[in-house]
């Protein structure tokens, strides 16, 4: 009888609970339920699940869920208010400061109550990703800040070296809570907090499961009302059209980025809404110049000449892409319209390894001075699609037809990285860069980027680009910039450090049960606390 | 554009002609399928060495390419106008010491290709106020206030800054007042020598020929009725080129571009297309589809009594499918309301749509139709989107799209872009071979309007590599983009 008593106790005491958390979550109240579970398929695991150790586009999306920036930017290109609710700008530019939202906490830790945002969280962030040992692709951006101070709990000011443009928008950099690493000076990835971090945005990390799922919860007390869908699970593939199955077979809801060769099946099945979003990306293969032998842009030149990029987009994707010509998306406002990709000319590039010095040797290889043009390319395993063993396999078989020796080389993801950022331990790379609005390639390619799990993993340095870079940072003048970045354009394609190849169709696909879809094409997630799903369709 | 319908029916009627024909038609009538029009119209440079049996099928091949060109143009036009007033418009509202000069210049330019002549001519003297300003810039902006203070009724003002013109020995300012004497419909003050005038200089020259010279010829060439004259010259020019390079200081070069250039071919495709499908319908038997088409080129051409004709006898000629019949119906009403009968015009397009409820390439000619020229097309608005809502395939993307087209027309952007995504074929996102370039640019426009520029961006660069003229589109876009993004900086491994 005792047991019946405690046990109606126990079930008593958690519905309170629930009724009570229930009650504090604030609702959107714009008439749409909550409820229901998105799963969706990416096309490989997040390293980490930070912002600021992070540098790819996986860690991105969930970064957008899990965090909230000063600032955001909406879909038509206006900054609107996140974490600061307003801000003044002074001295002509120089002087930013922000006035922070009341009210706003941080995910709780399991067992802990939500602690408070403050303006200690901004300046903590700001050290922290500026410090020289932490790990991050950000710091070169936010170089521009002189000094970050705290006025009151919920004022800051960001005095600048000196205006530049579009500033403020560069105040969308993630907050993370100065209670979340477990060192408080510097970020590495070995800090436990990259791994399982707490933000203020509307999704809550709740798990990563043994498969790799990242599992996320909706933040009842997100400051912009709870968001509609209860749970989000990103699920990793390691192959894009098994992807596409799951979809099909619904064991997943969307997919980010649909592979090409996929379209058409998808775009025939009624259930499905394909959305484009212009995410602006290219893929290239990305040489490593320390490399004697790739470093010179004859030889990198000769490469480009001796593989067909036509071909292997028809072929492999289906033709539903675009070739380039240099560093840019087409879809850029940076894109020189005048530079045209090196045409497919196996004489041109035979000749050029002649020019070089190289002759052919007796196993069919060109060679100098003893020295084979025989390379390891590496490909990260998550990348190891059909259509990409196919663009790698060609690679190497263009190549051989002009005397040059490939070794393909897959990699799992992490190590991939650990080769190609970190040790630079590679000769040539197989990979896909993606650009904000910003068309920034200053990471790329300019001579301070060179260094561990720094964006200039080939060590390409080049003092023109370097000071054409730097006066594109200093301008205030747009249309100065974009001459700049014309030349830069031009510069770059004929330099060839990478081999440009093209930029693909971008779609997503989902489930039309998901409603109020609206995707950000770069960040993706940015408006996913308004998607819901009908309650009819939440099973 | 004013008049569009879809040339469906080009699949329909083509391929069954093109069993008999040569390879060279064959080829043209490939081209046109793939929206490849300028490649089909190759076909003229081959006219003499054909059979003379073909020669009606290929006139009627040129005709259809030609129209479907003037389609495209003028639609380009109308979205580079758009795009450059926006970029002119910021660059000219620019300060600091590399502020530019030339932008106000073109700014005035964009204003009268716009139909706007007070903006125009205010922008015009500003540029000769501005003591800066070259000699050869002056006469230019003189040739446009001319013609700006003429379309709005002052003529003695317009002849006297004229005048100081007329000695002139610079290619680029007598083309100009050749195509100022055009567009103010003063054929008696020889347009035609001052433009031949202006293209001999030019040739004397080492440099190519400006575009702003070919931009005029053309049309001093399309009004004076000197189709083939005007064609030649197209067919060498680098349409993609920029009227003007304005460097500021070392690292900031400025790129204008003619924007009359879009709507003077459009104007020449237009003629061009009503000329050879007239020599069509000299041959013996002519094919029935050169009514069709002529009805339709007529229309574009603003010459409804003509292309009421054409309409009637492709209709009473022959006995025709259902599709066809309302197509041409769909003309005579877009005749009605162009020529001021309005509630006839209204009528005709209710009936089509209460008769074809359930046909929804019927439904799409009558809503592209009466998008065109009417503000109301409710009823049909109606019937389309009932239609959508019971069924949505492939078979649906002409539908969609034209609801997309009336959306657009009405600056309903987010159902604009709904509606034409679903009518968009996803596997080529861009490709003119599998989309319609008209929805396409259609598309580009509401992109370009909801600040996706990227979209707009992309589709423009796919389409450039057949059709380089956009380049000037391609320019303003880019430069409002760069302008307005507002980003941090970020990039990511994919």
């Amino acid at each position: 009888m005792k047991d019946k008593w405690t046990l109606l106790l126990i079930i008593f005491l958690a519905a309170s609970v629930g009724v009570s958390s229930r009650a504090m979550a604030v609702s959107k109240d714009d008439g749409r339920p909550d409820g229901g579970v998105l799963n969706y398929g990416e096309y490989g695991r997040p390293a980490t699940l930070d912002p600021i150790t992070s540098n790819d586009m996986i860690s991105l999306r969930i970064s957008e869920l899990v965090f909230n920036g000063l600032v955001g930017i909406n879909e038509k290109q206006e900054i609107i208010p996140e974490l600061a609710d307003r801000w003044d700008v002074a001295d002509g530019g120089s002087t930013y400061t922000f006035y922070l939202r009341e009210g706003v906490t941080w995910h709780p830790r399991e067992g802990e109550e939500p602690r408070p945002f403050t303006a200690d969280d901004v300046i903590f962030t700001f050290n922290i990703m500026m410090h020289p040992k932490t790990i991050t692709p950000l710091k070169v951006r936010y170089e521009f800040i002189e000094s970050a101070e705290k006025l009151n709990d919920l004022t800051v000011r960001f005095r600048l070296k000196r205006p530049i443009l579009n500033a403020l928008a560069k105040f969308s950099f993630k907050i993370i809570p100065s209670h979340g690493p477990a060192n408080s000076s510097f970020l590495t990835r070995s800090d436990p907090f990259v791994q399982k971090p707490i933000g203020t945005g509307p999704y809550m990390i709740k798990n990563i499961t043994s498969d790799r799922e990242v599992v996320l919860v909706a933040n009842d007390n997100y400051f912009r009302g709870r968001p509609h869908i209860d749970r989000f699970v990103g699920k990793p593939f390691a192959d894009q059209n098994i992807m596409s199955q799951a979809l099909m077979f619904n064991a997943i809801d969307m997919i980010i980025l649909v592979n090409p060769r996929n379209i058409p099946e998808i775009q025939g099945d009624r259930r499905y809404v394909l959305q484009p979003y212009n995410a602006l990306s290219y893929s290239f293969f990305g040489y490593n110049l320390r490399n004697p032998l790739l470093a010179d842009k004859r030889v990198r030149q000769a490469f480009a000449h001796a593989i067909n990029r036509q071909e292997m987009l028809d072929s492999f994707f289906n033709g539903q892409g675009t070739i380039i010509s240099g560093p840019f998306a087409p879809g850029s406002w940076a894109y020189n319209l005048d530079v045209l990709p090196l045409r497919y000319d196996p004489e041109k590039a035979r000749s050029l390894l002649k020019e070089a010095g190289f002759s052919t040797g007796p196993d069919g290889i060109m060679e100098k001075d003893g020295d084979q043009l025989s390379f390891t390319l590496k490909v990260p395993i998550e990348k190891e699609s059909e259509a990409v063993k196919r663009v790698v396999l060609a690679f190497k078989s263009y190549l051989k037809k002009v005397g040059v020796d490939i070794r393909v080389e897959f990699k799992e993801w992490l190590s991939w990285k650990e080769d190609v950022f970190l040790d630079h331990d590679m000769d040539i790379i197989f990979a896909s860069w993606v650009f904000d609005d910003s068309a920034d390639i200053s990471s790329l390619f300019h001579s301070s980027e060179i260094g561990p799990w720094k964006n200039n993993f080939g060590g390409y340095s080049n003092p023109v680009v370097d000071s054409l870079i730097v006066e594109s940072k200093l301008t205030l003048d747009h249309e100065k910039r974009r001459t700049i970045y014309r030349k830069l354009h031009e510069l770059l394609a004929d330099e060839s450090p990478y081999t440009f190849l093209w930029t693909l169709t971008n779609y997503a696909a989902y489930h039309r049960k998901v409603r109020h879809m609206a995707i950000h094409p770069y960040k993706f997630f940015s408006f996913a606390d308004d998607w819901y799903i009908p309650r009819e369709d939440q099973k | 554009m004013r008049y569009f319908l879809t040339l469906l029916i080009v699949i329909l009627i083509i391929p069954a002609q093109a069993h008999a024909v040569g390879i060279k038609l064959q080829r043209a009538l490939d081209q046109l399928k793939r929206n490849h029009y300028n490649y089909a119209a190759e076909l003229r440079l081959d006219l003499q060495s054909l059979d003379p049996t073909d020669l009606s099928s290929a006139y009627l091949i040129l005709g259809m390419s030609y129209l479907k060109s003037a389609n495209l143009y003028s639609r380009l036009h109308n979205v580079s106008i758009s795009a450059n007033l926006e970029y002119l418009g910021r660059i000219s509202n620019m300060k600091g010491k590399n502020k530019s000069r030339m932008a106000m210049m073109f700014l005035a330019e964009a204003y009268l290709a716009a139909k706007r002549p007070a903006q125009a001519a205010f922008r015009y003297q500003r540029v000769l106020k501005d003591p800066g300003m070259s000699s050869s810039a002056r006469d230019l902006a003189r040739a446009g206030l001319g013609l700006s203070l003429f379309l709005q009724g002052n003529r003695n003002q317009a002849e006297k800054l004229w005048s100081q013109l007329a000695g002139s020995d610079d290619p680029e300012v007598l083309s100009e007042l050749a195509s100022a004497f055009i567009r103010a419909d003063l054929k008696n003050k020889n347009p035609v020598q001052l433009s031949e005038r202006a293209l001999m200089l030019s040739g004397k020259s080492r440099k190519r020929v400006p575009i702003r010279v070919i931009s005029n010829s053309i049309l001093v060439y399309t009004a004076g009725g000197m189709i083939e004259k005007g064609l030649n010259l197209v067919r060498g020019a680098d349409l993609k080129g920029s009227t003007f390079q304005e460097e500021l200081g070392r690292n900031k070069t400025l790129l204008f571009y003619d924007l009359s250039l879009l709507k003077n071919l459009a104007a020449l495709y237009t003629k061009a297309s009503i000329y050879y499908l007239e020599k069509a319908l000299e041959r013996p038997k002519p094919s029935r589809m050169v009514f069709y088409y002529l009805a339709e080129a007529y229309s574009l051409d603003g010459i409804t009594s003509k292309s009421n004709k054409a309409v009637d006898a492709f209709l009473t000629s022959w006995p025709l499918p259902k599709l066809q019949k309302s197509a041409a119906i769909a003309i005579r009403a877009q005749n009605s309301v162009a020529s001021g009968k309005k509630s006839e015009g209204r009528i005709t397009f209710d009936i089509l749509a209460r008769e074809n409820w359930q046909d929804p390439k019927i439904i799409a000619q009558a809503l592209n139709a009466c998008s065109n020229v009417l503000e109301d097309c409710s009823e049909i608005v109606s019937s389309a989107e009932k239609l959508i809502q019971s069924r949505e395939d492939r078979s649906y993307s002409t539908l969609n799209y034209a609801l997309g087209r009336h959306y657009l027309t009405r600056k309903n952007l987010d159902s604009a872009v709904s509606y034409m995504e679903a009518g968009r074929d996803k596997s080529y996102k861009n490709k003119i071979e599998y989309n319609d370039p008209l929805l396409l640019v259609d598309l580009a426009d509401v992109y370009f309007k909801s600040k996706k520029f990227s979209e707009a961006l992309e589709i423009f660069f796919e389409m450039s590599l057949q059709y380089p003229a956009v380049r000037q589109i391609q320019n303003a876009m880019q430069g409002v983009y760069s302008m307005v993004q507002e980003s941090a900086g970020d990039v990511k491994v994919l």
